[in-house]
This record gives C-alpha cells, sequence and structure tokens, in this order.
C-alpha cells in the first residue's frame, strides 16, 4: 500500500528512532504464518501456544495472521475453537480473553490437496484476502509439520502457485522439521529438490534443541567468559562426553523408530549441534552465517569413522523389558509396530576424533538411548589430571575405600535438560588437623539462582524465522556434514549387523549395554554418571 | 505466601558486625543441614538496597525484593532510617529461596535510629558483597535531592526512584533534569514511572515500524496523551517528552501535544497511562495510531489510509517489584531516559 512512500522517502526517513532503546526492539515485519500439518499434534501442542505467547508480550506485530493449512476441510470457526483449547492446554502464558480475541481475529483455516494441480488454490486466496485485510504485505512463512515424504510435494506445489517468491518486495521462508533425509545421498537429494524451489537463505531447518536457552547459554559460557576459554583445547581436556539420555520409550512412534533409530533421530542433529558448539572456534560475531560457518569447520573436522572400524568404534543396544521411574516397561520388541525380531538400535555410543588444532587427541565420547534410567542431556568436559600430586596418600574417597594415587580430575558439566546449569568439580581441603583432600561439586542452577520463566524453544525460533535470523537454524552444509559421519556408521552397521540373539542387550531403566561400559574401560575412561 | 518469602532461617543481631556473623553462621547452618557431601551453593548477581523512612515502606520494600530475588538472586538489605528516634541498630537476617537447600536471597532489615540514619552509605557499605553491583531504591517520596549524594552515587551502579510519587510532575522532573546536568554520565538513574511507559511506548514504536508507517513519523500533527486522575502525571509528560526528544521536535515544526488528566478520581492508579493518540499527514494520506487501556490490556489500533489493524496485548504487571526486575535485567538506554525528561520539562513548560 505504501511501498511508493517509502522508496520515494529518503534514508532518514526509513528511520524509526522510536524503537532505539526499546526492549521490543526485535519486532517482525507483519507477515502470515502457514502451519501445514494444522490439525496435528505439533501444531497443537507447541506452534499455536508459542506463537500465543509471542503474540500476548507483544513481539508480534498488528496485521499478525497464522493460516492453518490441513488435507480436510475447516472453518475458521471451528480451527480457532481447536486452537483456543490447545492454548488454554499448553500455552506457557495464561489465556486472556482480550489477547486471545486480538490472536483469534488473525487465525484462519484453509484446506489444501497436494494430489491435483491447483491443490493450493483456497490458501493462496486465503493469503490474499490477509494480505488485503490485515496489511501482511506478502510476508509469509511456510511452516512444514507434515511427513518428510510430503516436504518435497509441498514445496513444489507452493513453487507452481507462486508462493515461494512473493512479489513486492516481501519475503516467504519456509521452516523445515527433522528428519532431513536418512543418510548423506537422500540428505543431498533432499537439499537439491528444495533448492528447486527456494534460495538456501529460505530455508530454516528447525532443530528444537538450538532454542532451548540453555543451549543459547553454552554459546556464552564459551564465549562471554574469559577463564575457560583458554582452557578448552586438548592442552587441559582430557575428553568430552555429551549425553542425550531419555527415560521414556518409543511412545506409540514404533513404526517411526523402525526406520530411524537413536543415530537418525538423535545423534545426527541434536547431538552434533552439541558437539559443534561445544568444538567450534570462537565466531567473530553473532551473525547467522559466521556462527554457522565455525559449526560447519568443526564437524568438517571429525574424523568419519571407517566402515570397517564402525564396530570397535560404536556400541549399539537395544531395551529389553525393566523398571523406569517405578513403572514396568516392556522391551522395545513388544511395542506397538515394532518387528519381532526387529535389529532396531535404542542406545548409540560412540568415539569421534577431531582431526584440528584445537581438539587432536581429545576424544569426544557421544550416547543417546531411550529407555535409560533417567531423562539427561548434558555435556561433560573432563579436565586432564595434575601432571603430579604432592597428596599421594591424603586423598578422601566417598567410600572409605584406599585412597587412590591421583586425585579425581576437574569436571565441568554443562546440563542442558532438565535441571539446566552448570557445575564444576574440583579438589578442596577437608577441614580438619590432617591433609585430607576431597572432590567438591560447585553447581550453578537456573532453576533455582533465575526463577523467571524461559520462553519455549518454539517461541525463539518461530520469532527468529519471522525476523530473518537463521542463527540458530541448521544450514544444508551443517546437515551434510553430520550426516557425512552418522553415514558412514551406519555403512559399518550394514555390514556387520548383529546377531539377532544379541539383542535386546540392555534393561531397561539401566544405563545401556554392558558393552558401553567396556568401550570406555578400554580407553581407561568412564562414563559419567548424569 | 510463596515459597520464597518464607525464610528458610532467620536470626536477630544488633550491630553491624553481629548481622554480619549471624548471616554467615545461617550460611553454615543450611550447609549442615543439607549434608556436607552435597553443601549449599549461594548465587548472586547483585546487591540490592531499599532505603525507607516508614515502617510500612520497609514491609513493602522487603516483599518486593523477596519477589525480584527469586529473578536476581541478590543480598537484600532494607534500610528503615529513623533519624528521630534513639541511637540504635537492629537488624534481622533471613535466608530465603525456593528450593530449601538453595537460598536465592539473603535479607537484612536494618532499622537505624538516631544520628547513623544519616550515615546510611558508611552503614550498607560493609554489608554488600564485594564486586557486586549496588542497586538503591529510594521508597516512598522523601525529598528527592537526598537520593544524589556524590557518595552515594559514587556506591551504586543504579539509583531507583519513582518520579510519579511526587504531587508536582513538572517540578520533579526539572530536579531529575538539574541532577543529571550535574553528575552527567556518573548519574545512573532508573525511574519506575518511565518504565511504566515501556508498553505505550512500545505500542507506538512498533505501529510506526512497518516500512510503509515510517516516513509519516516525521510529519505528526497530534499527540494526545491521557492518564487516570486529576492532574497530568509524570508518566504522561515522559511519554510526550519520549516522542519530543526521538523525533528532534521542533526540527519542523512542533505538532499539536495535549498531555492531560482524564479527571477522574483515581484510587490505585492516578498517573497511569489510559489512552495516546498520534495522528499523523503526509503528501495528502493521513495515519493515526490509538493505544487505549481496557482492564489489563493494552488495544492498539493503527489506520493508514484504507488499512486498518487492530492488536491487543497484555498490559505487563506494573507494580515495583516486577519494574526493578525488568530494568536489572534489561536496562535501557540512559540517554533516551535523559532526553526524554529534558523534553518533558520543555513540554510542561510550554503547557504552563
Amino acid at each position: 500500500m505504501c511501498a511508493d512512500v517509502l522508496t520515494q522517502a529518503p534514508a532518514e526517513e526509513q528511520a524509526n528512532p522510536l524503537l532505539e532503546g526499546l526492549r521490543s526492539a526485535r519486532l517482525p515485519a507483519p507477515c502470515a504464518v502457514v502451519i501445514f500439518g494444522a490439525s496435528g499434534d505439533l501444531t497443537q501442542r507447541k506452534l499455536i501456544p508459542a506463537l500465543y505467547a509471542l503474540a500476548a508480550e507483544g513481539s508480534l506485530p498488528p496485521g499478525f495472521s497464522i493460516v492453518g493449512a490441513a488435507r480436510t476441510e475447516m472453518d475458521d470457526e471451528r480451527f480457532r475453537s481447536a486452537m483456543r483449547d490447545a492454548v488454554a492446554e499448553h500455552s506457557r502464558v495464561a489465556l486472556h480473553d482480550d489477547v486471545w480475541e486480538g490472536f483469534a481475529s488473525g487465525l484462519f483455516a484453509a484446506s489444501y490437496d497436494l494430489d491435483r494441480d491447483g491443490g493450493l488454490d483456497a490458501l493462496k486466496s486465503k493469503l490474499a484476502d490477509v494480505d488485503r485485510d490485515r496489511g501482511s504485505a506478502g510476508n509469509r512463512v511456510f511452516y512444514l509439520s507434515v511427513p518428510p515424504s510430503a516436504v518435497v510435494p509441498l514445496a513444489e506445489r507452493l513453487h507452481q502457485a507462486g508462493l515461494c517468491r512473493p512479489e513486492g518486495g516481501g519475503f516467504s521462508r519456509v521452516i523445515v522439521e527433522k528428519p532431513f533425509g536418512r543418510d548423506l545421498d537422500t540428505a543431498r537429494e533432499l537439499t537439491s529438490r528444495l533448492h528447486e524451489f527456494f534460495a538456501e537463505e529460505q530455508i530454516y531447518r528447525i532443530d528444537h534443541y538450538l532454542g532451548k536457552e540453555s543451549v543459547q547459554n553454552l554459546l556464552v559460557f564459551r564465549f562471554a567468559n574469559g577463564i575457560f576459554e583458554p582452557l578448552w583445547n586438548r592442552q587441559y581436556i582430557d575428553h568430552v562426553q555429551i549425553t542425550v539420555a531419555e527415560a521414556i520409550g518409543v511412545e506409540g512412534r514404533g513404526a517411526y523408530y523402525e526406520e530411524a533409530g537413536a543415530l537418525r533421530d538423535i545423534v545426527q542433529n541434536h547431538i552434533m549441534q552439541l558437539m559443534a558448539i561445544v568444538g567450534m572456534e570462537p565466531p567473530s560475531n553473532f551473525e547467522a552465517e559466521t556462527v554457522r560457518d565455525e559449526k560447519v569447520k568443526l564437524l568438517r573436522a571429525v574424523r568419519p569413522i571407517h566402515p570397517d572400524d564402525a564396530l570397535s568404534h560404536t556400541v549399539r543396544g537395544q531395551y529389553g523389558g525393566g523398571w523406569v521411574d517405578g513403572q514396568e516397561a516392556a522391551a522395545y520388541r513388544d511395542e506397538k509396530a515394532v518387528k519381532p525380531g526387529s535389529l532396531r538400535e535404542t542406545f548409540v555410543a560412540m568415539k569421534l576424533d577431531v582431526d584440528n588444532w584445537r581438539w587432536a587427541g581429545t576424544p569426544f565420547y557421544l550416547r543417546a538411548g531411550k529407555r535409560l534410567m533417567k531423562r539427561a542431556t548434558e555435556i561433560a568436559i573432563q579436565f586432564r589430571r595434575v601432571p603430579h600430586s604432592p597428596f599421594t596418600g591424603h586423598i578422601a574417597t566417598p567410600t572409605g575405600a584406599l585412597p587412590p594415587d591421583a586425585m579425581e580430575p576437574n569436571l565441568l558439566i554443562l546440563r542442558i535438560q532438565p535441571d539446566e546449569g552448570i557445575s564444576l568439580r574440583f579438589s578442596a581441603k577437608v577441614p580438619g588437623q590432617a591433609m585430607r583432600i576431597r572432590s567438591v561439586n560447585m553447581d550453578f542452577l537456573y532453576g533455582s539462582s533465575f526463577l523467571k520463566e524461559s520462553p519455549e524453544a518454539y517461541e525463539r525460533l518461530l520469532l527468529d524465522c519471522m525476523l530473518g535470523d537463521a542463527t540458530l537454524f541448521a544450514r544444508a552444509d551443517e546437515v551434510e556434514q553430520a550426516w557425512r559421519i552418522c553415514t558412514a556408521i551406519l555403512d559399518g552397521w550394514r555390514a556387520h549387523p548383529p546377531d539377532t540373539s544379541r539383542f535386546p542387550n540392555y534393561e531397561a531403566g539401566t544405563w545401556g549395554p554392558d558393552e558401553a561400559r567396556a568401550f570406555m574401560d578400554r580407553d581407561g575412561r568412564s562414563w559419567h554418571r548424569p | 505466601m510463596t515459597s520464597a518469602t518464607l525464610p528458610l532461617r532467620s536470626r536477630h543481631a544488633s550491630g553491624l558486625d553481629a548481622a554480619s556473623r549471624e548471616l554467615h553462621a545461617l550460611h553454615r547452618e543450611m550447609l549442615i543441614a543439607s549434608g556436607e557431601a552435597h553443601g549449599h551453593v549461594r548465587t548472586s548477581v547483585s546487591n540490592l538496597v531499599a532505603a525507607c523512612t516508614e515502617p510500612d515502606q520497609a514491609s513493602r520494600a522487603a516483599a518486593a525484593l523477596l519477589r525480584i530475588g527469586a529473578v536476581h538472586p541478590a543480598r537484600a538489605i532494607v534500610i528503615l532510617a529513623r533519624p528521630d528516634d534513639a541511637k540504635r541498630m537492629e537488624a534481622d537476617v533471613s535466608l530465603h529461596g525456593g528450593d530449601a537447600s538453595q537460598p536465592t536471597i539473603e535479607l537484612v532489615r536494618l532499622e537505624v535510629g538516631g544520628e547513623p540514619s544519616y550515615h546510611l552509605t558508611g552503614i550498607v557499605a560493609p554489608l554488600l558483597i564485594p564486586d557486586m553491583p549496588v542497586y538503591l531504591w529510594v521508597l516512598g517520596a522523601p525529598p528527592l535531592r537526598q537520593a544524589f549524594s556524590a557518595d552515594t552515587v559514587e556506591l551504586t551502579e543504579r539509583i531507583i526512584v519513582d518520579s510519579g510519587a511526587y504531587d508536582d510532575s513538572a517540578a520533579t522532573l526539572a530536579l531529575i533534569a538539574g541532577e543529571q546536568h550535574r553528575f552527567g554520565d556518573g548519574l545512573h538513574l532508573a525511574d519506575l514511572a518511565w518504565e511504566r511507559t515501556a508498553p505505550w511506548r512500545e505500542m507506538t514504536a512498533q505501529a510506526f515500524d512497518p516500512v510503509g508507517s515510517r516516513p509519516f513519523l516525521r510529519d505528526i500533527t497530534t499527540l494526545t496523551v491521557r492518564c487516570a486522575g486529576e492532574r497530568a502525571s509524570t508518566e504522561a509528560w515522559l511519554l510526550a517528552g519520549w516522542m519530543a526528544s526521538r523525533l528532534s521536535w521542533p526540527a519542523s515544526g512542533w505538532p499539536r501535544v495535549d498531555v492531560a488528566a482524564d479527571g477522574a478520581q483515581a484510587e490505585d492508579d492516578a498517573g497511569a497511562l489510559i489512552e495516546v493518540r498520534v495522528e499523523a499527514a503526509r503528501d495528502g494520506r493521513t495515519a493515526t495510531v490509538h493505544g487505549r487501556r481496557g482492564g489489563d490490556c493494552l488495544h492498539t489500533s493503527v489506520a493508514i489510509e484504507d488499512a486498518a489493524s487492530q492488536r491487543t496485548v497484555s498490559l505487563r504487571q506494573q507494580d515495583d517489584a516486577t519494574l526493578i526486575s525488568r530494568l536489572m535485567a534489561d536496562a535501557t538506554d540512559a540517554s533516551i531516559y535523559a532526553a526524554a525528561v529534558a523534553s518533558a520539562v520543555d513540554l510542561s513548560r510550554r503547557a504552563a
């Protein structure tokens, strides 16, 4: 409407001096977020509640709209009613009638059909109405909350409908969920197909881990504190452990998990992202491309495990029955939609070497699993022992066992979830006449230090996408590098399938198979117990 | 009462040294209770000091500081200064927190009588956690100039006042402008009245942010600000002053500025902003931004030519603890506040 006003205006008139110094300076331009898969679980549990929280806190502009797109017919009122229930049940921010009324006035429903030409006509027409009535000026975010097989066909239909590159200087972005392929080849194929319809800078690959406050704090911890970075290298760090442990099983997603497994489901995305952040070089600024360049460099430096070494460098496991959180848990093979003789891994542990100046000789041990003893995601940085201890014979042990010759090494734990926080283990003198030394933990707990409620990961990520900030989204080359590492392992596993009788090899409610412990014993190390 | 306001442990002490000792003893008790193997950790990000002259202010301050401590773990010191009383220094020290093993706030309530009441800086200094920022909150409406003594300014990272607590808005703003001029960059002032205008400033800034709307900022014709109560409040003048300073009025002539109260009797919310209207005209086109408070929401409508949009946002809580928490977490640019005060003084003089 006023684009001509802007293009005629001198530079100083394009500025908004009122925004300077305000906390809400990060306000996106009016836009429409189109959610494909609007009747799905994610939309109701996460996406709409996150958008409502942003709206209630004034982080969304007037004229912001949401179009829920689903294959089934749904009118605006029914959609609004269903979303109201979803907000009431799942939102971090309490439902407020007046705020809801304003929010709901920007909620619309549209149906689509991927199987026919013109299957997006109804949506396109709805978006035109939204632009006209609410001033969203052709700005769009398409959230593809759809099965992996529907991503490319949907992108193609968007392209055919002329929605990928809006006219009039607006923006069009697409948010894609994992899995980004099943291996390196399929990931490249997916990227290549998406690039037929969207430029890379329009594609936002979402990994909700990166939206977590504790993961963002990892960047702050590393690059805003001068005392740790000088120690953050092979000279002082013995090894790094990254653990993503889940107490839950496959939760009715047996069919999906049979295809994916722990490596694809957790390691290729969440753990590789954590590893990249822990190991990357300091970026020169916090711009999206700079940060992602550094992450890619780290992943590129990871030495791929040769398929012949896959068995010696990794451990696979599958849970049997057991007890978790005081409840009896079924074996994986007894879960719904899981084959009785399934060889799919529900646990994986591995050792990765990084061939660069900073990390050469300092391995990264990664493990992920379902039905483990507790839910915990953490990064453990184990420092090297002191080169010589003058205190041999003075070390107190919790069990009263004979003192070891060396004190426990310093350990820095970065807890991602739950109990987000940081703890540092160091040695201290036990008060008294004698010289006795023991390890103590210095704990920093977010939960009891900053009781302020953190925004949900999806709030941060959706807002970032609307603002065009891709820092916390995975770039195509990051995804490819992560797949390069994981595909080599998958190739090795395929060449050396486990004997059917070896699975299950760990009891639900334990810390995984015995082989995982032996795997660390072999290197003279042990897993940190979260 | 929330779990944070209930003390985990408390003691009484007479004198400053005793207060420090008792605080240390409380931590030791906590350590023993939690078992040495686990220990307990004190996480602090600041010292919060509230200076009060009346007992009810001290209670209000303590309650607010405990709430703030939940977000910003701190040592909180509430001083009740009673210069006309007999000389004394009595302290109640306590540990509070949401988790029994980890206090988030150490509260020292200190009642000072007699001559020492005039030397509060010297009393506070020994009780502060070293190397942690000090926020001094001056409650109520004592003579404001007392807050700006050189040693107080030197000791504190920020002095928190409420310019809305004084009867004469124009005189209060003029005094603040004068002190800012006197101390220059050395005075770090936070004003709760300014914080209360934040949602309105955000609303106005955001309404003019779409690229098609920005050019209208240079052609504002009318600014109307209304507040509750019987006289134009500092909040109302600060909002107008902010617009004037950010847009460099009167670079191209003053728009019509109308700042007034709605004239209605207001009990709790006297001075609170209730309506802002900004009108602009450019090249025959018009733009109107209208914000109106309704209950605990701010309703905004933006009309630019034929297109109109509305939104409603929740008006964040405006109590003292919330406002102080917010400014501690994310302080706005002091120079913007200073410029707004200076312009507000100009505007109020022009109106007079």
